[in-house]
């Protein structure tokens, strides 16, 4: 199948480069953030258009790296350069949604990079360029408690991602490693350090079940995890290298299988595991590219993420930003009777070339001299 | 080890190199015009950059510690500018006075946000110790090309001023 992007909307608002997007559950909102110290929020419209509804503002004193949104769509926590990290509560005024501040979480020492909930939404993981990683937990008043402070990585921590299902927390580092947490009766430690990339690990993803996971990195490539057997830790199954030709900053695996990973080379790639029988006789993992965007944005992009659910007519949508101050919106087109290249045969003289392609007819090229 | 005179640098310190070698300016190739283009030129869509304006950008950067140019010092040298205008794409290696130097990732910074402010957005930079003249050589180019850590570098104040002082007579 061949699946493609297709450019749906540009929005405009963020007056500095916007360094990150976030889906609510259901789909409806986008939360982004930026170097201009504020929080957008957009609201999806049926022409698949995005709406601004609502900015908060001087909140935070410096650029706002990250957001995300809690499992239950209804606090966003917030990271940012200021070394605080703030957690929001979406409310309804008469029908006017709006964020209001519920708490700020103090502690780190230097800027706060990333944030994430697991999938219970009651504990909030926080990184810095302190090279920690905080877990804090949201009691039932909605306060916040910190209950590990996770020392292990020797530099810079970009990013923290929980695992889907399983209460374990991955976080990528500037020091080019990966750390999976575990807790034993809530004494939290490193269970797994995983080593592969050559320069600084920007972000992790997870496949729908979490069997599998994807980082990148400022070494330019992509690698899959196998992280079924944690006991023994995640295992290297497989490289995407020769796509990006500069750092990859984010990568985002959504429900359906499609990888999207995007950097400073300004463009977005789409990746999908190979089906059996595809390609490799082995039964190796092996992803093949599916499409690619070069010129995605006029600056590095920053971050991908797939929207959560599909739209009522079946589109899979993915929001992008980057340097340009822009947010993007694309729809993947995906087509199966387009597919050029399942066989190709060399025939006897005089020289033809016969391709089959699946649900077209054979296509048959002579060569030149005959 | 005394010296006979402490200078004190910006930051407060003692000078890492208190008496950096000053070396004559090199001789760059010169530009040639001609008028009948010039028409053409002007026209021209697309702002041609070139090795030679790369280097106009950033001779005149002053030293975080003494007051000579990155130039007079051979900090930055013509030769170590690399330009694909087709591919938007710059490289700039510069060479720290001494291999110790303290003041390797100030000057790098000076020349990422000069080139920053100069160059049309389009392009992608890259800046790197020339290979083999600083201890640090791969730690300091990391950091430079870490553009979340030099954005956040940028929001400190201090530093800022700091860069802003040392690229303040460079246009």
């Amino acid at each position: 199948m061949s699946a493609t992007l297709k450019n749906v909307a540009v929005s405009e608002g963020h007056t500095d480069r916007v360094w990150s997007l976030s889906w609510s559950p259901s789909g409806s909102l986008l939360a982004s953030c930026g170097g201009d110290k504020t929080i957008r929020l957009w609201k999806l419209k049926d022409d698949n258009s995005l709406e601004c509804i609502h900015t908060c503002i001087d909140t935070h004193e410096r650029t706002i790296r990250h957001v995300c949104w809690s499992p239950s769509g209804q606090y966003l926590a917030a990271a940012s350069f200021d070394s605080t990290a703030s957690v929001w509560k979406k409310v309804n005024n008469n029908g006017e949604i709006a964020l209001e501040m519920l708490a700020r979480l103090e502690g780190h020492e230097n800027e706060v990079k990333s944030v994430s909930w697991d999938a219970s939404g009651s504990l909030l993981a926080t990184c810095s360029r302190d090279k920690s990683v905080w877990i804090w937990d949201m009691d039932e008043d909605e306060e916040f408690n910190c209950v590990a402070v996770l020392h292990g990585h020797s530099q810079d921590v970009k990013a923290v991602k929980w695992h889907p299902s399983k209460e374990i927390l991955f976080s990528s580092s500037y020091d080019d490693t990966i750390k999976a947490w575990e807790d034993d009766e809530d004494d939290w430690y490193c269970s797994h350090t995983l080593t592969g990339h050559t320069s600084t690990v920007w972000d992790v993803s997870f496949n729908s079940d979490g069997s599998k996971m994807v980082s990148c990195s400022d070494d330019n490539n992509l690698i899959i995890w196998d992280t079924k057997v944690i006991g023994d830790g995640p295992k290297q199954v497989c490289t995407l290298s020769g796509y990006h030709t500069r750092t990859i900053f984010s990568v985002d695996w959504s429900e359906e299988g499609y990888i999207a990973s995007a950097g400073a080379d300004d463009s977005i790639h789409i990746f999908r595991e190979d089906g059996p029988g595809d390609s490799s006789e082995d039964k190796k993992v092996s992803f093949s590219q599916t499409s690619v965007e070069r010129k995605a944005h006029g600056g590095d992009v920053n971050c991908v993420t797939w929207r959560p659910a599909k739209r009522e007519d079946g589109t899979i949508l993915l929001a992008s930003c980057g340097d340009d101050n822009l947010i993007k919106l694309w729809a993947l087109e995906i087509s199966s009777d387009v597919q050029i290249m399942v066989k190709f045969r060399f025939q006897k003289p005089p020289y033809m070339i016969m391709v089959t392609a699946i649900h077209m007819v054979e296509v048959l090229w002579l060569s030149n001299h005959c | 080890m005394t010296r006979a005179h402490t200078q004190v640098n910006m930051t407060g310190s003692n000078l890492d190199n208190p008496n950096p070698v000053v070396f004559e300016l090199a001789q760059l190739p010169k530009r040639t015009y001609d008028p009948s283009n010039l028409a053409e030129e002007m026209e021209s869509q697309r702002d041609d950059i070139d090795p030679l304006e790369v280097f106009d950008m950033i001779r005149k950067i002053n030293d975080p510690e003494h007051p000579l140019t990155l130039e007079q010092l051979k900090v930055t040298q013509y030769e170590n500018i690399k330009v694909d205008d087709e591919n938007s794409y710059v490289n700039v290696r510069f060479t720290p006075t001494i291999p110790h130097c303290s003041m390797a990732t100030l000057i790098g910074l000076c020349i990422r946000v000069k080139l920053l402010r100069s160059l049309p957005s389009r392009f992608k930079v890259d800046i790197q110790i020339t290979p083999g003249t600083h201890s640090q050589e791969e730690a300091v180019n990391k950091q430079l090309n870490d553009k979340e850590r030099v954005a956040a570098a940028l929001e400190n104040n201090n530093l800022l001023s700091l860069v802003n002082n040392c690229i303040s007579n460079s246009d």
